[in-house]
């Protein structure tokens, strides 16, 4: 298998988010607007690459029997580090979306990347798979969030100082008239909703592509 | 694979993480705290400017975790109320004199429930917060506590009220 083919498989063909629906507690829960999704699109993407590529470089030092804690081990230190990262350059960020990143521990897209791939591959495709299947999950993160910023409540890109300083502030783009959003887009039932019609979406467009 | 009853690269594999780990809170643990000084220095200029409007006061050292502006009267206390998970750390602006009264409540962190919790992150006019605003040790012990959470809001109701009832040694701090 070429890297090409495995990077395409994870991130489109097998994309995590929309075809095999995992990790969706999240993207679900922190789809709320651009820069939360960023934030969490970034973590994840650095312990889904760390962990995918660790798991691969460290395969022979694990034994078939502990294998499910030393993944857990080798995910749990990316994740704390992802966590001291984004407290120490993107604080307030941290503060919105702390919990997710903690949680990321237990998604079920990096274990089984972990299990079904990096632990059976070299480091190279398995650095190429954790990318590719972050990228994926990063695109399907991004998206819900732009949707949901843009309906619920009417800007793109609020608040991106969080994250890249404060000329990034001026990066705000106001969609809607006040009082023309939709906040239950910005609420829980309204993250189903937008996340089922994406879905969707995303099904017709598979089909059409086929036939 | 490793032999199988061989832990040796279950330990290496701790060890790195151990390293990882030291390696990253060593690099980041100076940025950390001083945006944890930022943020609760934001925290105590809010508190003050919704106990205090249009004074320019001077935040001074902690002292016994209160700090203290005796020209006005004015105490902002931080406590730690026990909570269902661990310990809620709350900021509070009250008044040393008679009558003793909350001036405003702001939570620092807690580590209770999200969703079930969410009432501490509300500082909004109809949030339960902001029903703990000019409260006293007569009035406090009527306030409702939050369904679901009693425990929390419990925790949060008692840590007050001990504070509100140190007022004396508060006051004797200003007069000596």
């Amino acid at each position: 298998m070429s890297l090409k083919t495995v990077f395409a498989n994870a991130s489109v063909q097998n994309n995590a988010a929309w075809v095999q629906l995992l990790g969706l507690c999240p993207l679900l829960a922190v789809s709320t607007s651009l820069v939360n999704a960023l934030g969490l699109s970034l973590a994840t993407t650095l312990v889904m690459v760390g962990a995918n590529t660790s798991v691969a470089l460290l395969n022979r030092l694990i034994p078939a029997y502990a294998r499910l804690p030393c993944y857990v081990l080798i995910i749990a230190t990316f994740t704390t580090t992802a966590m001291l990262l984004l407290q120490a350059y993107a604080f307030e960020l941290y503060i919105g979306i702390a919990l997710f990143v903690q949680i990321i521990v237990t998604n079920c897209m990096i274990l089984s990347r972990a299990e079904a791939f990096a632990s059976r591959n070299g480091v190279l495709p398995a650095l190429i798979d954790g990318l590719g299947t972050s990228l994926g999950f990063a695109a399907a993160l991004l998206l819900l969030g732009a949707v949901r910023e843009a309906l619920g409540a009417g800007t793109l890109f609020a608040g991106m100082d969080q994250l890249f300083g404060a000329t990034a502030a001026a990066w705000k783009i106001d969609l809607l008239p006040d009082g023309g959003a939709m906040t239950l887009l910005s609420l829980p039932p309204g993250a189903f909703l937008a996340a089922g019609l994406l879905l969707a979406a995303a099904n017709a467009l598979r089909n059409a592509l086929k036939s | 694979m490793a032999e199988r009853t061989s832990l040796i690269g279950p330990l290496l594999i701790a060890l790195l993480a151990a390293a990882v780990l030291t390696g990253t809170h060593l690099l980041t643990a100076e940025q950390i705290a001083a945006n944890e000084q930022i943020q609760s220095q934001r925290q105590i200029r809010q508190l003050l400017e919704g106990a205090a409007p249009g004074l320019e006061l001077v935040i001074g050292e902690w002292q016994n975790d209160s700090l203290q502006w005796c020209a006005h009267s004015l105490v902002i206390s931080r406590l730690r109320a026990k909570g269902y998970a661990g310990s809620i750390d709350v900021l509070v602006a009250w008044t040393s004199d008679e009558p003793t009264r909350t001036l405003g409540v702001s939570i620092v962190r807690h580590l209770e429930t999200p969703g079930i919790a969410d009432f501490l992150s509300d500082s909004g006019e109809d949030g339960w917060l902001h029903g703990l605003v000019d409260s006293t040790v007569a009035t406090l012990p009527d306030i409702d506590t939050v369904t679901g959470a009693t425990v929390s809001s419990r925790g949060v109701k008692r840590a007050l009220l001990a504070t509100l009832e140190s007022a004396p040694a508060i006051r004797d701090r200003c007069s000596r």
